[in-house]
């Protein structure tokens, strides 16, 4: 809603790998994940993102419950451009994906 | 293979964005006039920052005006009005500033001081839009140097050095330069390698809190060093990188590999414009 609100256009994705999918057959502007997710978590889909073509220089940000620096290593080194901690207010994740 | 000429994608890019704009001006002559758009206000915000990395700084400094005017606009500070749109058209000279490669700059001061009256309301409006102007410290604010140089693996991963200096040039008027000694050979450069590292002169009260959230993501492995500028600097001239004191000095050079090693021993390359001031020349000058 935040998003679509925002004049986004939204491509929706239940679990990691659907979303690897669908991030992967159809040119994406930048990916927003979550990290805990059913079949393949954040971690999982990022680093697999980013060893396809189409994942490369595509900004991907991680949402997650987690605020621990061991985590944010975690995504650093999987390729995520960056991260909001939730719960998080809707302006705050418009300035993050519009950086 | 014959290599695509950046400027000329610069070009083409500016012409699209121009008929956008253009055509957008309808929406301002209905009554009432639409409010301005996000769109235009980041149609005008590529021109100058693409204009400026491109070396097209008279277009950038001359894009720069029209968005500070429409800035105005869009806040509500300032009325839209006939003589507004009709001088809001005159902003094709950016076509001529791009052909004629900034020859065409002082044409374009009558437009750019119409747009200050119109938008102050009769009052001219001081132009920020000369390098020597924005090399002046604002009162009160400090000087302050901030040399950054991206993780290797950044643009890879998605992160864009325009957004992040676009980010700073809203902080305060700030002049920027590239640092490009560490740019390789043409047959050496991977292209998903950041190369390139920046120097920015900001005028500001103390932005490392702003800096912080500027980096955010990026701080805890990019090279970075925010230090206050000397007096002299401070005056308006941009201080040598000799006179940068040692704990700020320049990010690492990096060998042909683009890997990080010495010091940079050679001056910035300055690129661009906006209410910052990007420079082009040649480092090696």
């Amino acid at each position: 809603m935040t998003l679509t609100g925002a004049g986004l256009k939204v491509i929706e994705a239940g679990n990691g790998a659907e979303g690897y999918t669908k991030a992967t057959s159809q040119p994406v502007h930048a990916v927003i994940t979550d990290l805990n997710m059913p079949v393949m978590n954040g971690l999982e889909f990022l680093r697999k993102f980013r060893q396809s073509p189409a994942g490369k220089g595509i900004p991907v940000i991680l949402l997650t419950t987690e605020s621990d620096e061991e985590l944010k290593r975690q995504a650093r080194e999987a390729g995520a451009t960056g991260w909001i901690v939730k719960p998080f207010k809707q302006d705050q994740l418009l300035a993050v994906v519009r950086r | 293979m014959s290599a695509i000429d950046p400027a000329d994608t610069f070009r083409q890019e500016a012409r699209e964005l121009l008929e956008q704009l253009e055509l957008g001006l309808l929406d301002l002559e209905q009554t009432p006039p639409t409010p301005i758009s996000s769109t235009r206000s980041s149609a005008l915000h590529t021109i100058k920052g693409s204009g400026a990395m491109f070396g097209f700084v008279e277009v950038a400094a001359f894009v720069h005006e029209f968005e500070t005017a429409f800035d105005q606009v869009r806040k509500g500070l300032s009325p839209v009005t006939a003589a507004l749109v009709a001088i809001a058209r005159r902003q094709d000279h950016v076509h001529v500033l791009i052909e004629t490669g900034g020859s065409a700059a002082t044409a374009g001061e009558p437009i750019l001081s119409a747009l200050r009256v119109l938008v102050a309301g009769g009052e001219p409006v001081p132009s920020t839009a000369t390098p020597a102007a924005m090399s002046e410290p604002a009162p009160g604010g400090t000087r302050w140097r901030i040399r950054f140089t991206l993780p290797d693996d950044a643009l890879l991963h998605g992160t864009n050095p325009m957004l992040l200096l676009a980010e700073i040039d809203e902080l305060g008027p700030c002049e920027v330069s590239a640092l490009v000694d560490a740019v390789p050979e043409l047959e050496l450069i991977d292209p998903e390698v950041s190369y390139m590292g920046w120097q920015i002169d900001l005028t500001h009260p103390d932005p490392r809190s702003a800096l912080d959230d500027v980096f955010l993501f990026l701080k805890d492995t990019m090279e970075l060093s925010i230090e206050p500028l000397p007096a002299e600097a401070a005056r308006g001239d941009v201080a040598p990188l000799g006179a940068v004191d040692p704990v700020s000095a320049p990010p690492p050079k990096r060998d042909t590999a683009g890997r990080s090693g010495g010091p940079t021993p050679a001056g910035p390359a300055p690129i661009a414009a906006s209410r910052c001031a990007y420079r082009q020349s040649d480092s090696t000058n």
